[in-house]
């Protein structure tokens, strides 16, 4: 029916694909907001997410704090170096 | 910036299609980070990541046109810490060489919504420090690769930017700032990530053109129940003609939502695929070989 195909297809990867687009010298169009809130289909809005498991979220909040004082301290007695 | 020595050769005058083998390993999610690894409760789901990093690297190993990418270092490493040397410098070859390539290489994929900047810094630390000491600067990362994150926040693009990163790519966005963008080519962009920063946090970004899944009826892993490619004639099942019809079609079909027409991408795996590298590996060769056969041969189907 048709002659021949116009396809190449090939084992990639991420890079390889970002790198032939860069090759091809294209002008890309521009964005500057976000991408909240996700939708996947009407009345489908993934925004309760955001507050779900509030202890949860509490503790890893508290556990960054303290991970920061940590690092600070490990760092002004030197016990951050490796041995 | 490091480049992928094993990149393909592109036929500017064709559609090349990238074909990207992955498997997306959550960190955590129907069962725990360590059941996941081992692949135990398996009333819950079968899969196991230590499985599947056992079961890719041969593969990589016999066809250096063979390519895979990871992307969850805490998965990554606790394999990585079983092994003995002989593989440990066998993975350290397809690294240098380009065929496992490190995508996004945090320890996990983080959330975007709930997440403070300050722990994702944190945890992306955590994993492409631990790759560098392992690899050296060939394993640097250089696309943030967000698959699943329900919605993007402009300070993940920006850290990214601040990263090194040449791009950041993604599944989840509104379903009807989908459909336009497929409808204006505007898929991919260049995201202006902060105002404060400026060029600085400026990133390709791209939105992934069939979820972070392969187009239907080309999805050949274990897990999934569309049909193998059975390309001998002499069989009842034989479906060659129709598949590579339908997969030509589905090219078709994408490299409208693009504002290229020389290159798209296909992101072959989903959910913790590659358990069986084979089932996918296999039917790949296959689809490669015949789709590329038609381009000198003519095709009568």
């Amino acid at each position: 029916q048709s002659n021949g195909s116009n396809i190449n297809l090939v084992y990639s990867t991420p890079s390889c694909y970002l790198d032939a687009l860069y090759n091809e010298n294209t002008t890309w169009p521009t964005k500057s907001d976000d991408f909240f809130p996700y939708a996947s289909d009407s009345h489908t809005y993934w925004t309760g997410y955001f507050t779900s498991r509030p202890t949860l979220k509490g503790f890893e909040r508290q556990g960054n704090n303290l991970l920061q004082v940590v690092k600070q301290f490990a760092s002004l007695t030197g016990s951050d170096r490796d041995s | 910036c490091f480049s992928n020595p094993s990149c393909p050769e592109i036929k500017p005058d064709m559609l090349n299609v990238h074909l990207v083998c992955h498997t997306h390993d959550d960190v955590g999610w129907l069962k725990t980070v360590d059941e996941y690894y081992y692949g135990s409760q398996k009333y819950i789901t079968t899969v196991g990541v230590q499985y599947i990093l056992d079961s890719v690297v041969p593969f990589l190993l016999k066809d250096p046109n063979k390519k895979f990418i990871y992307v969850e270092s805490a998965f990554f490493f606790r394999w990585w810490d079983e092994q003995g040397d002989r593989m440990k410098n066998n993975v350290k070859k397809l690294v240098e060489n380009g065929q496992l390539e490190f995508i996004n290489g945090g320890w996990c994929m983080n959330d975007e919504a709930s997440t403070h900047y300050n722990s994702i810094i944190d945890q992306m630390t955590v994993g492409l420090v631990r790759l560098n000491d392992t690899f050296g600067p060939v394993a640097f990362p250089r696309i943030g690769w967000q698959i699943d994150p329900f919605g993007h926040s402009n300070e993940q693009a920006s850290l990214f930017a601040q990263m090194g990163m040449d791009g950041e790519l993604f599944a989840r966005v509104d379903y009807r700032d989908k459909t336009n963008r497929w409808d204006s080519r505007k898929m991919e962009m260049i995201w202006k990530s902060s105002h404060s920063l400026g060029e600085d946090s400026w990133i390709f970004t791209g939105v992934l053109p069939h979820h972070y899944e392969p187009p239907s009826g080309f999805c050949f892993d274990n897990q999934c129940g569309d049909d193998p490619i059975m390309d001998d004639p002499n069989l009842e099942d034989y479906n060659k003609d129709d598949k590579v019809r339908s997969f030509i079609e589905a090219a078709n079909y994408e490299v409208t939502g693009f504002i290229s027409n020389q290159n798209i991408i296909m992101t072959m795996g989903s959910d913790f695929h590659y358990v069986n590298a084979n089932s996918w590996y296999k039917n790949l060769d296959k689809l490669i070989k015949y789709v590329n056969e038609l381009q000198s041969n003519g095709s009568n189907i």
